[in-house]
């Protein structure tokens, strides 16, 4: 009864909302004065879950686990307010249980003009590629990280940003502690050097500075309960950047630097932080590629110096691996180690041309991907309380992770065009905080799309694992053995789909995952249901690709936006 | 509008570069105040009730030399059995004269700020952590009959004994502190340890039959140098059963201003809600 | 329960109901290829219809509609005056791609990064592929979430619509 009642709240929360919009847009074109509109988005997604270990879905007592949001914009010009409705009743799996409840989570006003936008509320921002500031959300995830505060952007001459912000952030339902100022300039010298506006040489420059208050707490010196940490109240981290192109060539680096900032996250040592990324590009109509190296040292930044986990990260340093869409490519999702990894990675694209021996009739896309992830060489010099460790920069240390894939896509006939990947993967489960030897998995996948007449499409896709792992009750790792899965997918135009899946263990491994899925497309309204068992993963099914949890039992999405 | 916006943004730009604090080698671990474990003692702990009277004063304080001589004559009186500390005040009272040596203490001030409103008049004390009255000020005040109330205190019959001392390992100081529960006590209880240290010489300010003068080498003694505990103590780990003897172990260091044979230890067991001082106990370094 | 499914239709109705023809948000910073930050008032065609398309390198069935309408864009072009604006939501972690992915797939639309995704907050996009289509006066008259083999021919009778609606 008492979760019923928790439905019927969230419901009637959904249907105020929806009132709401009504009547200010009823208001709105009677009178025609204020000349604004209102637009936004609701989703809503739900789980009808029955327990079972073997996928990883855990027992929950509640039949019905509900995740509910809708954001609604007002915009006038260059005004604008906003404010989310968020409800968890309760959160579905994979989500942080704190996130129970419901109500307003976020707001804004903001003014965005030519020379100066202000935001007030909430705010998403990132300075540079994120190094050391990127307030963002992922919303399939569970990740909000925005700040709540003030943010001012200034655009006084063609070609030059300035940021400054200050705010703190968001922590489930309350905002954390720690304070968080930044400010960011950027400059793009085609647009301020007028002999440089037509030239071949494009370059932007750019450098951020972001800082971090923490009132100060009592950390024991593991070595001697007498003594306690001396925490830096303020920590601070800056980093410089440059994009550069010239003609089909480009290079874009950053570099950035961290104080010193003991955390959870580095076991308290007071070793300052850094992170170099380089990304070097080229490429002409049909044929690129690009390198990207990285290096991150003590790089995990957060508003809070106790925080463990996923939430409060300030930057964002991304894994520079390419992300997969087939389940079994990305089955074993790379994260960055934002405490210390090195790594490099390459992309070629190649189109063979139309007519010719290899390009046949329609021509061939062929990409080829390649990542190598270490981690970094540590000598220890101790623990807590210590500057931790030293670092040869150019040694590496032990195997993170590796992959290399081949794709191959080819358009046979008018109506069908086939995809076929082959790819290699080693992972070493310590990246996700395991000890274990190390996987090597084959994987090859076929991917057909059939477009039967105008409005009837069928897709096939068949994928294998070979792997060297084997399923251990001990460490629980569902994903090991050798899998083999297919899918056919019907589509009547963009509207209806239907999709039936399976992914089975048939050596070395636990599991069998089936799934049917129908799902309805109207416009910017899509709704969808799903029966089966499901891993957490990015699904990419009825032409739209979203990050799902996973679930064994009915589940149901709707989004729409307005 | 522009030009300000640019020269707010260059101030915050300015905020953001000495908002970094930098820590040196030798400092990422500091002194975090004794805490040690509790364990049953086995030794012979006396009964004995003394009395805690803790002064705040200040070096611009003109009229608190007057206190001294009140104290020195209590101390005279009841020996032993008084326990004296002089915390000088956080505000513009206890700030060094000519630059000299800052005589007041973080933890000090802690106290002086809860129990005092910043604008208390000086000299102030408290008797085992009890306003004597509205203003304190009774403490030079023949009329407040602060002998009496010591008295009392020392008449009672104690609800926990104590006894203390002190040794020296290399840098490290050990303060060794037994406690028995004379009567059972279920409230919980706290333990504090602290540092005074005498014959401190500063510039006193001081009101004569002249006028305002500033005493050179004015003798201060008793001077709060630091709580080696928390501001408020440590938890005393007992059962509080009548009868139970418990004893702990704290290291600690001091700091090489001060002179080691002036200082003197005192540890006193508090009420942890009330803050009432229970008994005290005090010996050398 | 039947409250419940009640107020699912109820909403996706409403969000049917809403759909009015906002104006494209007009300056919300993105980014073009070559690093320079554009203002999303920059996104013009000169009263002739757009197509805005937000997308991702990681999404096969944004790649699949930007390749099959690469196909057919010239004849669309010509016939309608229509420009295709795709906006990519990649982040940090993939946008040094997009740049070689638009070339090595040969795309001659005009690309842009919304790296921050403040132009994908401000248009209502959840997921990708959502395309949008956009008429000469900067209304958005169209818009869908989701791509399959055959929907382009929907998307080119909107436009010719649009583009109908302009000529008028």
């Amino acid at each position: 009864m008492k979760t019923l009642s928790k439905y019927l709240r969230t419901i009637v929360c959904v249907g105020l909302i929806l009132i709401f919009q009504f009547s200010v847009l009823n208001s709105v074109s009677a009178q025609g004065i204020m000349g604004g509109h209102v637009t936004g988005n609701i989703q809503l997604d739900g789980q009808i879950s029955s327990a079972d270990s073997i996928i990883g879905a855990q027992d929950v007592p509640e039949w019905l686990l509900m995740n509910a949001r809708a954001d609604i914009l007002y915009t006038n010009g260059g005004f604008s307010a906003g404010l989310r409705f968020e409800a968890y009743q309760n959160p579905m799996l994979g989500f942080d249980n704190r996130y129970k409840g419901e109500g307003i989570a976020n707001y804004f006003v903001s003014y965005q003009g030519e020379k100066l936008s202000v935001t007030a509320g909430n705010f998403y921002e990132q300075f540079g590629s994120g190094m050391i500031l990127r307030a963002y959300e992922d919303r399939y995830l569970g990740i909000d990280n925005s700040l709540r505060g003030l943010n001012v952007t200034l655009r006084p001459f063609n070609g030059v940003t300035i940021k400054a912000l200050a705010g703190k952030q968001r922590y489930f339902w309350n905002y954390a502690d720690g304070m968080v100022r930044g400010i960011d300039g950027e400059v793009n010298l085609n647009s301020i050097i007028r002999c440089m506006a037509e030239s071949r040489f494009r370059a932007t420059l750019g450098a951020g500075f972001v800082s971090k208050y923490e009132d100060d707490q009592t950390i024991a010196f593991p070595d001697n309960p007498s003594y306690r940490l001396n925490l830096p109240l303020n920590v601070g981290a800056g980093a410089v950047r440059m994009d550069l192109a010239y003609g089909n060539w480009g290079l874009q680096a950053e570099y950035a630097h961290k104080g010193q900032d003991p955390s959870i996250m580095n076991n308290f040592i007071y070793r300052e932080g850094e992170a170099l990324m380089l990304n070097a590009t080229y490429s002409q109509k049909g044929f690129s590629a690009n390198v990207q190296a990285k290096r991150v040292d003590n790089m995990s930044f957060k508003s809070v110096r106790s925080e463990s986990g996923e939430m409060l990260y300030i930057n964002y340093i991304p894994a520079i691996t390419k992300q997969h869409t087939y389940a079994f490519l990305s089955m074993y999702p790379y994260a960055t180690q934002t405490t210390g990894e090195m790594g490099l990675q390459g992309d070629v694209m190649y189109k063979i041309k139309k007519e010719t021996l290899l390009g046949g009739k329609y021509g061939t896309d062929i990409h080829i991907n390649g990542s190598i992830i270490t981690g970094i060489d540590t000598n220890n010099i101790g623990g807590a309380g210590t500057r931790g460790y030293e670092s040869d920069w150019f040694k590496t240390g032990d195997l993170y992770y590796a992959d290399a894939s081949l794709e191959v896509a080819k358009k046979l006939s008018k109506a069908v065009k086939l995809t076929c990947t082959y790819g290699y993967q080693v992972f070493n489960p310590v990246v996700e905080g395991h000890n274990g030897p190390l996987h090597h998995n084959h994987i090859v996948v076929g991917d057909l799309t059939w477009k039967v007449n105008k409005k009837n499409v069928l897709r096939f896709e068949a994928e294998w694992m070979g792997s060297d792992s084997k399923y251990d009750p001990n460490v629980d790792d569902k994903r090991c053995g050798d899998w083999i899965m297919g899918l056919v997918e019907y589509n009547f135009t963009s509207a209806w789909f239907v999709s039936v899946s399976d992914q089975y263990a048939y050596q070395d491994g636990i599991g069998n995952y089936y799934n049917v899925s129908v799902g309805y497309n109207h416009g910017a309204t899509r709704l969808q249901l799903g029966y089966g068992k499901q891993r957490e993963g990015l699904l990419c099914i009825g032409g739209v690709c979203r990050q799902v949890p996973a679930s064994n039992g009915l589940t149901f999405s709707l989004t729409t936006s307005f | 509008m522009k030009r300000f916006s640019i020269l707010s943004l260059l101030a915050a730009a300015l905020l953001c570069f000495s908002a970094c604090d930098k820590i040196a080698e030798d400092e990422f671990v500091v002194f975090a105040g004794a805490s040690g474990t509790w364990y049953d003692s086995q030794a012979n702990i006396p009964t004995e009730q003394r009395a805690f009277v803790e002064k705040y004063t200040g070096v611009r304080c003109v009229n608190c030399p007057n206190a001294d001589v009140v104290l020195h004559d209590l101390s005279e009186k009841y020996g032993d059995q008084l326990v004296l500390a002089a915390v000088h005040v956080p505000n513009n009272f206890g700030k060094p004269i000519h630059g000299e040596q800052d005589l007041r203490t973080e933890k000090g001030s802690t106290w002086f700020n809860t129990f005092f409103s910043p604008s208390q008049n000086l000299p102030s004390a408290l008797l085992n952590r009890t306003k004597v009255d509205e203003n304190s000020l009774d403490i030079i005040d023949p009329q407040a009959r602060f002998d009496d109330k010591i008295d009392a205190i020392l008449a009672s019959v104690s609800q926990v004994g104590m006894t203390m001392s002190c040794t020296k390992d290399g840098n490290l100081y050990n303060a060794e502190v037994h406690i028995q529960f004379n009567q059972t006590i279920s409230d919980p209880l706290t333990m504090t340890l602290l540092v005074v240290e005498d014959k401190i010489y500063t510039t006193q300010q001081s009101r004569t039959a002249d006028g305002i003068v500033e005493i050179e080498n004015y003798e201060q003694n008793h001077v709060l140098r630091d709580v080696v505990t928390d501001a408020w103590g440590i938890d005393v780990v007992a059962d509080g059963q009548q009868g139970t003897k418990r004893m702990i172990l704290l290291p600690f260091e001091i700091n090489e201003a001060w002179n080691p044979t002036n200082c003197h230890l005192i540890a006193f067991v508090s009420n942890k809600t009330t803050r009432q001082i229970i008994n005290v106990a005090q010996c050398d370094l | 329960m039947k409250k419940l499914f009640l107020t699912l239709a109820c909403i996706a109705l409403g969000g049917i109901a809403l759909a009015q023809n906002a104006q494209l948000p007009q300056n919300i910073t993105i980014k073009a290829l070559d690093g320079t930050s554009v203002q999303t008032s920059a996104i013009q065609n000169d009263g002739k219809p757009m197509i805005i398309s937000f997308w991702a390198t990681w999404c096969k069935p944004c790649n699949r509609e930007l390749n099959t309408i690469k196909e057919v864009y010239e004849e669309w072009q010509e016939e309608t005056g229509v420009k295709l604006v795709a906006i990519s939501i990649d982040d940090a972690r993939s946008a040094a791609r997009v740049k070689p992915h638009v070339d090595g797939n040969g795309w001659e639309y005009e690309v842009y990064l919304d790296q921050n995704q403040d132009f994908k907050r401000a248009m209502n996009v959840v997921n990708v592929p959502h395309t949008f289509v956009v008429n000469g006066k900067g209304e958005i008259v169209w818009q869908h979430t989701s791509f399959v083999e055959g929907s382009e021919e929907e998307l080119l009778e909107v436009v010719k619509k649009a583009a109908m609606e302009t000529e008028k």
